[in-house]
Parts: structure tokens; C-alpha cells; sequence
């Protein structure tokens, strides 16, 4: 008779109070631990097969992940911050924000997850890293680096990383935005292509992501010339119907941009 | 409370539903499935790694039930069909991905999991067939060795002279029309808990099911035990939209565990597995052909019905494609016709019921090939179909096949109806005018007729199914004047039970809250031959309740002029009471009554004392429900995206017993329609591996997905039934497609091409390419 | 680990791996089974139950997130003063079938009606919301109108 196989241990649970020691018992873990922030990408990972780490470690409890600080030039937005929350916290300096992140999974996903998270585990064709590249967000680490989001959303990192906060520098005052997504259903689901248009003195951005695309920026002079832009990037895109659908959105957004007031 | 209510809704919105993975017992084992992640393979397996992990209790493959669980029965049993012989663990071969091999029981349900994951299968990959036309080709490889193709059955049915017709016909359409594979994906997955009962040496099953007699059935024919030591509990059911019609293996492998191991075990199937595992349904391939005359009358129709199968023919077999064989001539009057069928196995999921069961697929196929003949011909697709339907006067009237018989119904005064609701003809004009000006609108109908009340014992038997078609209801009147109704038809969430209760209330003439409906225990109920399934609870299992009612009506009305004195024909039941006719001052309550029965002390000469009647109901015909549903959608040229900006349903299913329940089922199948239409798929890939296999990538309908929907009905009692009501369970599920497909038709003009013949109709086949 | 949490508004003490999953915690170490699980994903809401007050999915909260949390379930939902409103929409538009998702629902709007009752809720969030949870039977139409009916909004 063999010996009986034992379970699998259950992981260890940290909740630890400082970003110093998550990063201690991180780096005690040597690659074994996980991160938890909300949970709703990690969550579901730990119940497949093989996705059991030797330790969680909850970011829940370290109050300045959890911080919002208004600046004269810039935004700072604690990684644990959820979605919902930065959502309606920053409809007013971004008017993009409510329906870019509306669009995140569904309503009590988004009670739960966050900005931290979700850029660091989830799809990078998402509306969260759609958002922050379209704005130029700087990633902040734990231990104080600044990493620009593009860098990121490339996912060179073999782990993911352990983010402090996200700084956006705020727009512009005269500056209009807007946004569109291309969607299967109404009710939302997975995105089949997005846009987020910024239209400024003499400088228009367009920041696009469709299918497995991850998103990136355009920059021209004004509207049509990012549409001229993006017509000559589609190669980008997996497909014609991806392409149309990215440049439908394009020019939804740049639209929706156009129309609104300063 | 409302007067729709089922009595015991509330218990749902307080949470106290109580279904499979609800229940639990002392000593509980839990069962986990480990399945093939292979579509084609010989395999072997080695479960030494999972027996070996502590708590443990058994780990079974194919090999340890050869000789203990024979291959399940076949309940669409059909001439020359062929057995796949499969059991229910896969045994040296798999045929697709999610087929059971292995089962491991253990004393928690993470110690199981555990070990499924340990249990290893070696697979030598075998040639796959992953479609229709693989599966037919010439050198296509076989599933079955000992068969001489792909194909599990065919036949063909033919009404008076079909070439003739085709080769004098001024007017030709025709097309191929694919319905894809979907899945009801009921909220609530399978879930089964069976428990071995020391009193009678058997065995209870809490099983998620449509069907529990056909599952006590099908476990006494796969595990050779007599069926009165056999119980099926039925607890809460989830939904199930067909998808629990048919027994499954686990239910027989988990009896066989408890009997086995004398200990409760239960196994609640993941979604991950519904998506392998739980029969989905459509997946066929209907090619039409329609010859027309000049004015629009259609002279012959031939049709080519093809069943993707799956890879077994699972119990409830090539049925819909006998059903479809059956529908195919909808509401038309069409004196020449050929159909044939062919249902052939592919290394896939194997495909069983789900709401429809057959129709919506050959109602998709002729409903845009109708529109395809309008267009043709230069009239509008509402006046050719009015032209061709049945009349009234013509009904019963069977099909030229006699495959059908449309019972009864007013088919164009509901075309006008609900032509006239939907302001058709402005609708129309307004669509012209907005295509006019660039946008892609379009108006889109499909006029239907769906069979329900199955059926008649001696059509199952004439068309291979291997149950009767009949209900028995049993009724109690306890002493105290209340009433107990036993029916073996299975609330789901459509609400059977109320129409049960409202029977037996109204022919006993008391109060809704005086009657209990007893439902779901194969001890206590009484045999249904069909279960809750081809919308037959309120038709047959209904029936059956009246005229039990009325038997324990006749029997109080004796009882109670016996104890008034007067003669049994003189008095009446009404309203709670036995009255001499016209003498109020002369009654007894039914209550007394009642009692009199119970005590004995004084009945009529003869009389049995006690108070219960039994009755079967056995239709002599399938009760036709029809329809129209008319769409008015906006193609978005730039995205494919398809807005459907309104709908409005017309039906017809006879008497509405409730029809609050009746819109229910009515909506609730449109939107199940809508999400076959546009969103919903199952999707494989080359080597015939499933890629839709999670929630997030198959996109079921939401609340904002849900059009606008007007509804409108008629109520033509059908002539066969005491209670003149036809089922409606799979209405809205029918016309949907056609409807949509249609109006995006209409929107994109020719350059919708072939996009609107295949389900799901995505966005990105209505860009243009 | 222990974890102290508030559930149905009582104190309430729970022993439980932290890495349990709550849906599982509810329903087989607490036995509250009107939390159902239909996905495992997030994405049906069949399991959505109130975290501090806001809707979330229990299929992806562990355990252990919820020490210090108060949870409240379907059961602690019926048994507070809003569910006879709740209950009676419910009914009256016959807004359940197979009442599986039921829960989901319930929980969802409860949570609704007192974000509601803060500050009103914009038309588009208010779908957003009925639009988070799946259901299989009624195609959604009696289900919207329970909740604007109690939501006091014009169909």
C-alpha cells in the first residue's frame, strides 16, 4: 500500500499593515506568495489546478494603498483603490472616467476590484489600462520607482508587480474627451474593441485597443488625423472584423470628443 | 399575495430554496468526474496516485463498471438506430472532451478534487471528427467500429406527388439554414445526491431532474435493482429548459456509489463541466427547398434535416430531428412534400433536449426561406403567408406527410392581430424611409406553430418513443376538507404547481389555498410517462388532475346528498359546498362531507369509505400552439451590431389556465431566443475541442440586452383536451430566430449574403468583407 | 485563522481557512444556502452578497478578506425591514421562475434601494446593476419592472 497523499497545504494569509512589510514577506516567499488585492482576477486563479501559492498576502489593510490625493497638477490613486471608487472620484477631473470604467466587468466586480489589481493581473486590452495610457499614467512600485503604464501593459515583468499607487497628471482645463466601446452586448462582457479620444490645443490623442490588441496611442494634430493615423496602424489589429470595430470606436470617441463642452 | 403566485414563491426571495447542492447528510461522500480533455483517443488510466491520497474512499474507472452498469436505454428509439454501447465511465476510448472516465469519491468535495487531478489518462489521439461534413465524407474516420459510417439513423417521409410539383412549379427557393450549438445553461448546473436506504436495502437519488420516473427507470435498466427500491427525489429545480429531460450517467454512477459504498454521496456539477458535460442542443443543418406558384402559393416543399449528434446517441437521441421531420410544414397548407432526416455522430458533446426540442430549427429554415419566396415573387412576406396557412375550418387537418396535425386554431385572424398590433404596414413604410436615408432598419416576421401535450401513448409508440405519453394524477381530500394533489410532473420554475392547484381548486370549487400540490418522489407520486417536458404539465398532467377532481366531486356529491336526504342527482358542488340544486337552505359544507367519508359511520350503500380519486389522461392528439413573432431591428453597418428595437409575440395556446405563468413562459423563451440568435454559441475548434467553456465567453442575455416586447394572444381551446389548454413552455424559443434573421435581412438588402442562414448571427459575418 | 466579522448584523465569530472561498463558507460552514453558486466566476451573480453595504460576488471573496467586514446574505436581507417591499415587487410582477438567481437579485436591489435612497440613482446605473445579475427564466422584463416600480421610476 502507498502512502496516503496528502492534501495540499492551504496557503498562508498575511495581512500586513505596511507596505514595507508585505514587501518583506513578498520577498521572504522568494516568488511563492501572491499578492491580494481585491481578488476578482486572483481569486478564481487559486481554484485551478496548480494555482495554489504558499501565501497570500492581503494589501487590504495598508491604508495609504487605499489613499486618493488631489494635486495642483496630478492625481494620486492608491492601488487598492476599487474600481467604483476611483470611477466617481474621478468623474470630476475626467470626464471619461464613468463610462471608460462603467464598462469594467459588472457592477460588483467592480466593488471589489481594483485599480492596483486589475492592472496588475488582468487582461492588458482592458478598459483600466485603456484609461491610464490614454492619460499618461505613471505607475508608482512599492518601493517609490516611477514606471511609465506603456511599460506595464507590455508585461515584460516576469511577476506581477507590487503597485503603490497610479499618478495621472490631470488634463488640460480646455481639454475634451470621450470615449466609446465596441461591445457584443449591451449589458457588456468582453470588449471587441475601445477608444479613448483627448482633443487639446493643437494636440489629439487617441489611445485604442481591440481584441487581443493591447492598447496604444496615436497622436496627430486634430480628429480626422488620428483617423488617418489609425487607418494606417490596423495591421495592429487580429482581423478585419477587429479593425472595423477599432475604428468604429475611434471614431465614436473622437466624436464623442468633439461634441463635448470644455 | 397575487393571484398568479405560486404558493411557495416567496420562499425563493427569502433564499430558502431548497435544491441538490442545498442538501446534505451525516456521513456525506463527495463524488468528482474526471473527464476527457481529449476529443478522440484510446486511452488507458491510472488511478493509483488518486487512491492513494488520504480520505480517499473509492476511485472507479471504465473498467471497474463493465460488468455493474449496463449502457443506459435509448428513449427516442427509432428504426435501424444504431447503439453506441457506451457506459456511463468511458472504457479504453473517448469520443469527446468532457466525456466521464474516471469518478472519485471522497470525504470532502477538496480532497476529491484533489485527487481527480492526480488520476492520469494516457491518450493516443485518434483522427477527430468535429462537424457534419466531416463526419459524412466518404474516408471519414468512424466513431463506432462496428458501424459502417458516422451515421446513427435516417429516414424519409414523403405526401403526395413532390417531384411533380417541383417540376411544374414557376418559383424555386431554396437554402441551407444552420442552427448552432447552444446550451440552456439552466442558473443551477446538475447536481445529484444519492443516499443508500438500509430499510428497504435501496436507494434514494436527490436529483435536478425533468424526469424522475425515467430516471428510477433508467437506473433499474443500467444497475439491474427492482425500481419500488429505487426513490427519486426531486428537490428545487434550477431551470432546465430541457437540459434534465433525459437521465445522465452520473445519476447512474452516483445510485451505484451509494449502493456501493452504503453511504450518502453527493456530486454538484460545475459550470466548467456543464459546458462539456450537460447536453446542449441545436446544432443541426436544415436544407430546404420550396416550390411556389406565381401568386405565392407554396406547392411543394422537400427538406434535408441533419442532427449533429454529438458523439453518442444519448438517451433522448435523434428525436429532434423526428420532431423537426414532424413541424417542418409549420401553419402551411403544402400538398407535396419529401422530408428526410440524418442524425450522424461527431466528437462532440452529445446533444439532447433543450426548449424546442427540433422545431425552432426547421422553423428558422423555413421561415427565411418563405421570406427569400416574398422577395422573390414581389409580395409582401405577411401576405404570402397568410395566403398558404391552414384555415380553421380545415382543422383537424394533417399534414401531407401525416407526420402533423394541426388540432386546431385561427391561424391569419392571429397574423392579423398581431400584424395590426405592431403596425406592420407603418413599420414597413418606415424602415423603407429610414434605408432610405442610410441606416440598415428592417422588419422581420416568422409565423410558427410548436407541438405540445406529448402525446398520445400510441404515437410515442409509433414514433419509437419508448414511454407512453399519458399522466396518472392522484387527489386526497383529507378529512378535514382539504386537499392533497400527488402529480408526477416537476415544478422548474414554471409554475405547474399553481396550474395544478388552480385545477383541482376550481372543480372542487375551493378556495386555491385549501389545495397542496405533492410533486417530485417517485414513492408518493404517481407515474408520469414523460415527465415535465414537451410542454405537457398543464395539457396532460393538468388533465389528468380535473378528471381526478371531478371523480372526488362525484364521489362528495354522494356522500353529501346522503347526508341532505336527496337524491345524488339532485344536488351540486359549489362554492366549497354539496347543495340541493336551487335549495341553498339544503348543504353541507365540503368540510362535513369530509368527515363523513373519514368516519364512515353512515355512508351511502356500497361506498368506499376514505376520500381520494385517481385518474389518467391520455391525449388522442398533440395540441398545436402557434404563433407570430414580428421584429423590427437596426444594423449597425459600421459594427455588425444588431439593435433589435422592438418585438411583438402573438399566441395562441389554447385556454389560459394562468396567464400571468403563460407570458412568463412566453418571455421568458423570446429572450432565450434572442441570445440563440445573436449572442450564444458553442464553439470548437479543428481538433474538435470546445472553446467556449466558461460564463464569460458565452454571452447569455442580460437585462439590457432585452428588447422592447409587446405581447397579444388568442385563446382557442383545443377540442382534445377537458381543460382546452395547449403547452406553451417552448413558444417564444421558436420564432425568434427566423424573426431577427429576417428583419436583418430586410435591413441589409443582398449584402447580408448567407449570414443571416447561420445561428448565432454575430457582428462580425454582417460586416461588410 | 479566525475571523471576526459582522453577518446578518450579529457579531459573529467564524474559524475558516483563509482562503475559502465565502460562498462556500455560507453555505456549508454556515449553512446559509441561499447564496448559490451558478458560475464560480463573477460573472452570473447568483452568490452577490453585501460587503459593508455594497454588492460583491462571495464566489471571489475569500474568507479571509472578510474579517472586520460586516456581510450580509439573502437571509439577513429577508429578514430586514425593506425585503417586504422587496418581496411584494417581486410577486406582484412575477419577477422569479426557478428562483435559483433570485437571491442574487434580491441582495443586488436591496443595496440598490439604500444607495437609492442616498442619493438617486441615474437611469444607466440603475440597468447597470439589474444587468449584473444573469437570469435564465424570465427574460428580465418582470425583473426590471419590480425594480423600478420600487425604485419609484416611470417603464
Amino acid at each position: 500500500m502507498d502512502d496516503p497523499v496528502p492534501v495540499p497545504a492551504v496557503p498562508d494569509y498575511f495581512l500586513p499593515a505596511t507596505i514595507a512589510e508585505a514587501g518583506d514577506l513578498l520577498a521572504r516567499h522568494d516568488g511563492r506568495a501572491r499578492l491580494l488585492a481585491g481578488g476578482q482576477t486572483l481569486i478564481p486563479e487559486l481554484y485551478r489546478p496548480g494555482g495554489t501559492p504558499a501565501a497570500l498576502i492581503d494589501l487590504r489593510r495598508i491604508a495609504e494603498l487605499g489613499r486618493i490625493e488631489w494635486r495642483a497638477d496630478h492625481v494620486e490613486i492608491g492601488a487598492m483603490v476599487t474600481i467604483a471608487a476611483a470611477r466617481a472620484e474621478l468623474a470630476r477631473a475626467f470626464p471619461v472616467a464613468a463610462p471608460c470604467l462603467g464598462h469594467v466587468a459588472n457592477s460588483a466586480v467592480r466593488n471589489r476590484a481594483t485599480l492596483g489589481g486589475s492592472l496588475a493581473l488582468a487582461d492588458p486590452a482592458s478598459e483600466i489600462s485603456t484609461f491610464l495610457l490614454a492619460h499618461d499614467a505613471g505607475i508608482i512600485l512599492a518601493g517609490g520607482e516611477l514606471c511609465p503604464v506603456d511599460q506595464l501593459i507590455a508585461g515584460c515583468a516576469d511577476a506581477p508587480p507590487f503597485i503603490r499607487a497610479i499618478r495621472l497628471p490631470l488634463p488640460a482645463a480646455h481639454e475634451r474627451s470621450g470615449f466609446a466601446e465596441i461591445l457584443r452586448r449591451r449589458s457588456g462582457g468582453r470588449s471587441l474593441a475601445m477608444a479613448l479620444a483627448r482633443l487639446g490645443a493643437g494636440r489629439a490623442r487617441l489611445t485604442v485597443s481591440g481584441g487581443t490588441c493591447q492598447p496604444f496611442r496615436i497622436e496627430a494634430t486634430d480628429g480626422p488625423a488620428l483617423l488617418d493615423a489609425l487607418v494606417a496602424r490596423s495591421s495592429a489589429f487580429d482581423g478585419p472584423s477587429t479593425r472595423a470595430w477599432a475604428l468604429a470606436a475611434a471614431r465614436r470617441a473622437i466624436a464623442t470628443a468633439e461634441n463635448a463642452a470644455c | 399575495m397575487p393571484g398568479h403566485a405560486r404558493p411557495s414563491a416567496r420562499r425563493f426571495l427569502e433564499g430558502r430554496g431548497r435544491y441538490v447542492a442545498d442538501l446534505s447528510m451525516p456521513g456525506m461522500l463527495h463524488a468528482v468526474v474526471v473527464r476527457s480533455t481529449e476529443a478522440h483517443a484510446d486511452i488507458s488510466v491510472d488511478a493509483s496516485a488518486a487512491r492513494a491520497v488520504a480520505g480517499v474512499r473509492l476511485v472507479l474507472d471504465g473498467g471497474d463498471i463493465l460488468a455493474a452498469i449496463q449502457p443506459p436505454p435509448i428513449i427516442w428509439d427509432v428504426p435501424g438506430q444504431r447503439r453506441s454501447g457506451l457506459r456511463a465511465l468511458a472504457h479504453g476510448r473517448v469520443r469527446y472532451v468532457g466525456e466521464p472516465v474516471a469518478i472519485v469519491v471522497a470525504e470532502s468535495e477538496a480532497i476529491a478534487r484533489h485527487a481527480a487531478a492526480l488520476v492520469r489518462i494516457a491518450y493516443a489521439p485518434r483522427p477527430v471528427v468535429a462537424s457534419i461534413d466531416q463526419a459524412l465524407a466518404a474516408d471519414a474516420p468512424r466513431l463506432y467500429d462496428d458501424w459502417p459510417d458516422n451515421v446513427v439513423a435516417s429516414a424519409e417521409w414523403s405526401g403526395g406527388e413532390p417531384d411533380a410539383a417541383f417540376a411544374d412549379a414557376p418559383v424555386h427557393v431554396s437554402g441551407r439554414y444552420v442552427s448552432g450549438r447552444v446550451s440552456a445553461h439552466s442558473l443551477e448546473t446538475r447536481g445529484v445526491l444519492a443516499a443508500y436506504d438500509p430499510a428497504q436495502d435501496g436507494v434514494t437519488i436527490h436529483s435536478s431532474t425533468q424526469g424522475p420516473h425515467q430516471l428510477r427507470e433508467a437506473i433499474a435498466w443500467c444497475l439491474g435493482v427492482a425500481e419500488h427500491r429505487i426513490r427519486v427525489i426531486v428537490p428545487d429545480v434550477g431551470g432546465a429548459f430541457g437540459s434534465k429531460s433525459c437521465p445522465y450517467g452520473e445519476e447512474i454512477l452516483l445510485a451505484y456509489l451509494a449502493l456501493w459504498l452504503r453511504a450518502p454521496v453527493r456530486w454538484i456539477e460545475s459550470r466548467a463541466e456543464a459546458f462539456v458535460a450537460c447536453a446542449p442542443g441545436r446544432d443541426e443543418i436544415v436544407d430546404i427547398e420550396l416550390a411556389l406558384s406565381e401568386d405565392g402559393l407554396i406547392l411543394g416543399l422537400k427538406a434535408l434535416i441533419t442532427l449533429d449528434k454529438g458523439a453518442e446517441p444519448y438517451a433522448a437521441s435523434v428525436g429532434a430531428a423526428w420532431a423537426g421531420a414532424m413541424m417542418v410544414t409549420g401553419a402551411y397548407r403544402i400538398a407535396d412534400v419529401h422530408v428526410a432526416t440524418r442524425v450522424v455522430v461527431t466528437n462532440k458533446t452529445p446533444t439532447g433536449a433543450y426548449r424546442g426540442y427540433g422545431t425552432p430549427e426547421v422553423n428558422f429554415a423555413l421561415e427565411r426561406a418563405l421570406d427569400d419566396a416574398a422577395r422573390r415573387i414581389g409580395i409582401d412576406p405577411a401576405e404570402l403567408r397568410r395566403r398558404n396557412l391552414v384555415p380553421p375550418e380545415a382543422m383537424p387537418a394533417p399534414s401531407a406527410t401525416g407526420l402533423l396535425l394541426l388540432d386546431s386554431g385561427r391561424y391569419e385572424e392571429m397574423l392579423d392581430l398581431a400584424l395590426d398590433a405592431f403596425d406592420y404596414r407603418a413599420r414597413v413604410g418606415r424602415a423603407r424611409a429610414e434605408r432610405a436615408e442610410g441606416r440598415a432598419v428592417g422588419i422581420g416576421l416568422a409565423f410558427y406553430v410548436e407541438p405540445t401535450n406529448l402525446g398520445p401513448s400510441a404515437l410515442c409508440g409509433m414514433i419509437g418513443i419508448a414511454s407512453g405519453g399519458f399522466d396518472i394524477a392522484t387527489i386526497r381530500m383529507e378529512p378535514s376538507g382539504q386537499v392533497v394533489v400527488f402529480t408526477g410532473q416537476t415544478p422548474m420554475g414554471q409554475g405547474v404547481e399553481r396550474v395544478l392547484q388552480q385545477i383541482c381548486a376550481a372543480e372542487l370549487t375551493m378556495p386555491d389555498e385549501d389545495v397542496t400540490v405533492v410533486h417530485g418522489d417517485t414513492q408518493a407520486c404517481p407515474y408520469t410517462a414523460y415527465g415535465s417536458g414537451g410542454s405537457r404539465g398543464t395539457g396532460i398532467g393538468g388533465s389528468a388532475v380535473m378528471l381526478a377532481a371531478s371523480r372526488l366531486r362525484e364521489k362528495l356529491c354522494a356522500i353529501g346528498a346522503h347526508l341532505l336526504g336527496a337524491a345524488p342527482d339532485d344536488v351540486e358542488l359549489s362554492q366549497g359546498g354539496v347543495q340541493v340544486r336551487d335549495d341553498a337552505a339544503r348543504r353541507v359544507s365540503i368540510a362535513r362531507a369530509a368527515r363523513a367519508a373519514y368516519l364512515a359511520h353512515d355512508l351511502p350503500a356500497g361506498m368506499d369509505p376514505g376520500l381520494d380519486a385517481r385518474a389518467s389522461f391520455d391525449p388522442a392528439t398533440l395540441a398545436i400552439t402557434y404563433g407570430v413573432a414580428l421584429a423590427e431591428v437596426e444594423v449597425d453597418r459600421e459594427t455588425g451590431l444588431v439593435n433589435v428595437r422592438d418585438i411583438l409575440f402573438g399566441h395562441d395556446c389554447g385556454r389560459q389556465i394562468n396567464p400571468a405563468l403563460v407570458e412568463a413562459q412566453v418571455i421568458g423563451g423570446i429572450v432565450q431566443g434572442i441570445g440563440a440568435t445573436l449572442y450564444e454559441g458553442l464553439d470548437h475548434d479543428a481538433a474538435g475541442r470546445p472553446v467556449t467553456r466558461c460564463m464569460r465567453d458565452y454571452p447569455l442575455p442580460f437585462a439590457a440586452d432585452v428588447p422592447p416586447i409587446a405581447l397579444v394572444h388568442l385563446e382557442t381551446p383545443s377540442p382534445f383536451f377537458p381543460n382546452g389548454a395547449k403547452g406553451v413552455g417552448e413558444s417564444g424559443a421558436i420564432p425568434i430566430p427566423a424573426a431577427i434573421a429576417n428583419a436583418i435581412r430586410d435591413a441589409l438588402g443582398d449584402t447580408a449574403g448567407d449570414a443571416v442562414n447561420r445561428l448565432p448571427i454575430r457582428p462580425e459575418s454582417l460586416l461588410p468583407s | 485563522m479566525l475571523i471576526n466579522c459582522t453577518l446578518n448584523g450579529r457579531d459573529t465569530a467564524i474559524e475558516a481557512a483563509a482562503t475559502t472561498r465565502l460562498s462556500a463558507l455560507l453555505r456549508e460552514t454556515l449553512g446559509l444556502t441561499g447564496t448559490h453558486v451558478a458560475c464560480d466566476e463573477g460573472v452570473c451573480g447568483s452568490c452577490t452578497v453585501l460587503l459593508d453595504g455594497s454588492a460583491a460576488r462571495a464566489c471571489l471573496t475569500l474568507a479571509g478578506q472578510c474579517d472586520g467586514v460586516a456581510i450580509e446574505t439573502v437571509e439577513g436581507v429577508a429578514a430586514g425591514e425593506t425585503f417586504e417591499t422587496i418581496a411584494d415587487a417581486f410577486l406582484r410582477h412575477n419577477a422569479l421562475q426557478c428562483g435559483f438567481c433570485t437571491p442574487g437579485f434580491v441582495t443586488t436591489v436591496a443595496a440598490m434601494l439604500r444607495d437609492d435612497a442616498r442619493e438617486r440613482l441615474g437611469d444607466a446605473e440603475v440597468e447597470a446593476r439589474i444587468s449584473s445579475v444573469a437570469c435564465r427564466c424570465t427574460g428580465y422584463l418582470p425583473i426590471v419592472a419590480a425594480v423600478r416600480d420600487l425604485l419609484g421610476r416611470d417603464r
